[in-house]
């Protein structure tokens, strides 16, 4: 397998996100019906509010990976955009992909079904990462909701963590 | 204004001197009480008192009429 | 004939809740001030007056002058009409007429039923004769008794209204100054016996007239010129009447100008700030569009494929990847069986084909690198080196069963553009929310703009919900009457030319008629005729002559109080000048040094200008006749400055016998005496005599809304 097989195999793998965040979502994102959609500043397409929800959780340093059962799947990662920030998402993990398990060089050498396995553990600590972003966003929501009336609260919530 | 303040003050127009050729001193000297040898002056006269003494029109007019009459 | 008021007082009328000794006002000759702030009793005291003299209260929802019947609960005090069933409203005015002495009181009965109130009016006047109150009950001396206070004629000049109406004294209405100098002159029996005379001047043409056709039945010359004069007479007749419905036209389209005229500035300040508002409403507008605009972006600035900012502080994940990627590869040559190359990994960092074969056998042959441009003698270290990388084996020659080096180099490749932007995004951030903060204050400040454009728009009568439509229509009725007031003198002037052509032909038939019918008889009625025509012509010069007395004088006495009343102050305030107009009214204009209409004077001097008029008025002395009547104002000083305030104290006593001021501009309700700094001068001044009076303050009892408002007062000096 080449470097262009497996940048494939990750790109077709379908993402998901806990089902329990789907209202919270669809309230920050425009893609969602919610007519609150006006007030508050807002993402495009929910892969830009996935990202966002890994970045915060990958900040936060925790992966709460999504159980079975829960799962609401969007977008194929091929499809997330611009592909700069999805490369750089996948960079990310592939610093941490020790930490979950997997060596590079090991990959070199790996057979195909561990070859399957590590792309699919790719987008389960990626899922996990936005877990713990979508959650930290909740909270927020639930319990300081006039933040998000404020244009730049997003970026607000990445400098609190840096 | 009293009837001699009118009497007076209406002395004093012009057209006594310049169109009936009354001599200014003649004017000064008029009076309600004594007759002028002017018929406009007692005309002016008949009017003020006529009308002091609440007249109607037609009355002052009858009066005028004899004044001139004995001119 | 000196009328002096000595008390007045209230019975729940408006604010003054309670009975009549509770609010009573006992007033000498002098100044009389009451010093009250706004809704503090002040114009309703005025409208206590306005009732009795002429049954009229301002209404200050309508701002007009209305009948006081139509208006009586509002009248009433809130508080008496809320806390009780039967109350009585009214007013108490006892006063001084020479020897003799008043009391008026106007009372208004109220009785409430199921759900609304019944009202019933009594006026009880008593005069008081060797100390015994005795009441007037004829209805004509009643009416007598209270034009004692201040003659009809007189009340628009002695009973003043302040700030709420448009001009203190109609100057412009036909009736206006004429009427009031024709009464100030008493030439009102002069006026009658000019239209006596007319009518007999008539009487000896007609005589003069039949006498002539009666004589001269046959004889067709002459009965064509009576015919000939008789159409004339007609013609001048009619156009007489003409001329004189277009003076009236011509005095109503004045008045509708002058009226116009401050509406006018008004409407045009009105529109100005109507236009002000709509521009900074799109200025405002436009910048907000601008900030959601930028607003809306920050989450694609998020998401910015140059530096987003999404990875702020993220640049030292690149330099681990790429350290990652290092380790990578020196991992993958250990694996590796050549041992040469495991020693110097730096090559195998290398990519494949860099540098190419060519170029080493080149630096190999040349003895040099050209990398690094140093001599490469052979067999040194650096030939040897040279040497190795030439052979060294490809990667590719591996043994392993996948290659994702090319996956790894990708993902660097695509990140390093990273490294150098993602430092800089806190500054682009910065900048970022710099922009928005001042969009935003720039959308403030336009806001305070708007806000102040409004404000003067209200100033200027406008309201938010005017419609514009009216303010056109005002400035189209102005140029209208404008037009009118041309035409109109147009047409007076062609009639007049018409009339002196047809006199001028009369005059030739007259002197043709008295040619041909040299009758004796006829010439007596004749001159009979032609003397009455100038008996009439000689009164009516004397009344003419008498007014422009009057009028010269007014203008003198006039002036010298203008020019008291604006003494000490900055900008020279001009002449005032007196000139009768074509349609009978008299018009007062500024003047400045050259005779040229002074413009541009604010209002503080016009209504000095009137006010001098006023007093001008009130203190002539023509003949032996001196009007003596309470001078009693409300306010006319809103638009002086303190200078005035001094110079009018110190003349009014020597115009007015008595006056009675209402003002606020000495009013601090902060100060404990409620007396601002010139209030406290004026008072010292009272109490050492140098003013002639006395000085009351109103008070607010208790502080409500203006239902329940309850007005006291605290005399400073009696």
């Amino acid at each position: 397998m080449d470097g262009q097989t497996i940048r494939d195999r990750i790109g077709q793998k379908r993402v998901n996100y806990n089902s329990k965040f789907d209202s919270l979502i669809r309230a920050i994102s425009k893609v969602g019906a919610s007519s609150q959609s006006g007030q508050f500043s807002s993402f495009g397409p929910i892969y830009e509010t996935f990202m966002y929800a890994f970045i915060i959780g990958y900040r936060i340093g925790i992966s709460k990976p999504l159980e079975s059962g829960e799962r609401t799947g969007f977008n194929d990662f091929a499809d997330f955009k611009p592909t700069p920030i999805r490369d750089f998402v996948l960079m990310l993990l592939l610093n941490k992909s020790e930490e979950f398990g997997f060596k590079w060089v090991d990959l070199e050498n790996a057979s195909e079904e561990t070859i399957n396995t590590f792309v699919t553990e790719i987008i389960r600590q990626m899922e996990g990462y936005a877990n713990t972003g979508f959650e930290y966003l909740q909270n927020k929501w639930e319990n300081e909701n006039m933040k998000f009336r404020n244009p730049f609260v997003f970026v607000n919530f990445i400098e609190e963590l840096i | 204004m009293t009837t001699e303040e009118i009497f007076k003050e209406v002395l004093e127009s012009p057209e006594f001197q310049d169109i009936f050729g009354i001599s200014k001193s003649d004017l000064e000297q008029a009076s309600f009480d004594v007759k002028s040898s002017y018929p406009v002056i007692e005309i002016v006269k008949a009017i003020i008192i006529g009308y002091d003494n609440h007249r109607d029109k037609n009355t002052i007019f009858q009066n005028i009429q004899k004044q001139i009459m004995q001119f | 004939m000196a009328t002096t008021i000595k008390s007045i007082s209230f019975k729940n009328f408006y604010n003054y809740y309670g009975n009549f000794e509770q609010n009573t006002y006992r007033f000498k000759e002098g100044i009389n001030i009451v010093n009250a702030d706004n809704n503090m009793g002040k114009s309703k005291f005025y409208n206590g007056i306005l009732w009795v003299l002429k049954n009229q209260v301002y209404d200050s929802d309508l701002k007009q002058i209305v009948d006081a019947p139509s208006s009586l609960k509002k009248m009433a005090s809130g508080k008496a009409l809320n806390e009780e069933s039967h109350f009585e409203m009214g007013i108490k005015i006892t006063f001084t007429e020479n020897a003799d002495k008043f009391s008026v009181s106007k009372i208004i009965q109220f009785t409430k039923t199921e759900d609304s109130w019944k009202t019933n009016e009594k006026m009880d006047i008593l005069q008081t004769i060797d100390n015994k109150d005795i009441p007037i009950l004829d209805l004509a001396d009643k009416d007598k008794i209270i034009k004692k206070i201040i003659p009809l004629e007189l009340m628009n000049y002695a009973l003043l209204q302040g700030e709420s109406m448009e001009k203190l004294v109609d100057l412009s209405s036909h009736n206006g100054l004429s009427s009031t100098i024709e009464a100030l002159a008493g030439i009102k029996n002069i006026i009658e016996i000019c239209d006596i005379c007319k009518d007999l001047s008539q009487r000896a043409k007609k005589l003069s007239n039949d006498k002539e056709k009666e004589i001269n039945i046959t004889n067709n010359r002459i009965s064509g010129l009576i015919q000939e004069r008789e159409g004339l007479e007609q013609r001048i007749d009619s156009t007489h009447e003409k001329i004189l419905i277009y003076k009236t036209e011509l005095s109503e389209a004045t008045k509708k100008k002058d009226n116009l005229e401050a509406l006018l500035l008004n409407a045009q300040n009105r529109e100005k700030y109507r236009g002000l508002k709509k521009n900074l409403q799109n200025e405002i507008d436009k910048l907000k569009d601008r900030k959601n605009e930028y607003e809306r972006n920050i989450t694609s600035m998020l998401f910015s494929e140059s530096a987003p900012w999404l990875l702020k502080g993220l640049e030292h994940q690149i330099t681990s990847f790429s350290n990652n990627y290092k380790n990578f590869i020196i991992k993958l040559a250990e694996q590796h069986t050549i041992e040469k190359l495991a020693k110097d990994p730096i090559i195998l960092l290398l990519p494949p084909d860099s540098p190419d074969k060519s170029s080493l056998l080149r630096m190999l042959e040349r003895e040099k690198c050209e990398v690094c441009n140093r001599p490469a003698p052979r067999d040194s270290e650096a030939w040897k080196h040279i040497n190795m990388v030439m052979q060294r084996p490809r990667l590719t020659e591996s043994s392993n069963k996948n290659d994702f080096s090319s996956f790894y180099g990708g993902i660097q490749t695509t990140v390093s553009s990273f490294l150098n932007s993602i430092p800089k995004i806190s500054e682009y951030i910065e900048k970022y929310r710099t922009t928005i903060d001042n969009l935003e204050d720039e959308i403030n400040q336009k806001e305070e703009e708007k806000e102040i454009a409004k404000l003067e728009l209200l100033n200027a009568g406008g309201s938010e919900n005017y419609a514009d439509t009216s303010d056109r229509q005002s400035i189209s009725d102005y140029t209208l009457a404008e037009k009118t007031i041309e035409k109109k003198k147009e047409d007076i002037k062609k009639a007049e030319i018409l009339i002196k052509e047809w006199n001028f032909k009369l005059k030739k038939n007259e002197e043709e008629l008295k040619e041909i019918n040299a009758n004796s008889e006829i010439k007596n009625y004749r001159d009979f005729k032609d003397m009455m025509y100038c008996v009439e012509s000689i009164f009516l010069n004397s009344r003419e002559r008498i007014f422009d007395e009057i009028l010269k004088s007014l203008e003198i006495n006039a002036n010298q109080k203008y020019s008291e009343l604006t003494q000490g102050n900055l900008s020279a305030g001009g002449k005032l000048n007196f000139s009768k107009q074509v349609d009978g009214t008299v018009q007062v204009c500024i003047k400045n040094i050259n005779d040229g209409e002074l413009t541009g004077l604010g209002t503080g001097f016009q209504r000095m200008k009137q006010l001098s008029i006023i007093m001008a008025i009130i203190s002539s002395k023509i003949g032996n006749k001196r009007f003596d009547y309470p001078f009693i104002s409300d306010a006319p000083f809103s638009e002086f400055g303190d200078n005035f305030i001094n110079n009018f104290f110190k003349i009014a006593p020597n115009v007015f016998s008595q006056s009675i001021i209402f003002i606020k501009e000495l009013y601090d309700p902060n100060s404990d005496d409620f007396l601002n700094d010139l209030g406290k001068k004026i008072l010292k001044k009272m109490e050492n005599g140098e003013i002639p009076g006395t000085f009351y303050v109103n008070v607010i009892e208790e502080k409500a809304d203006t239902t329940n408002l309850i007005t006291r007062n605290k005399c400073y000096k009696f």
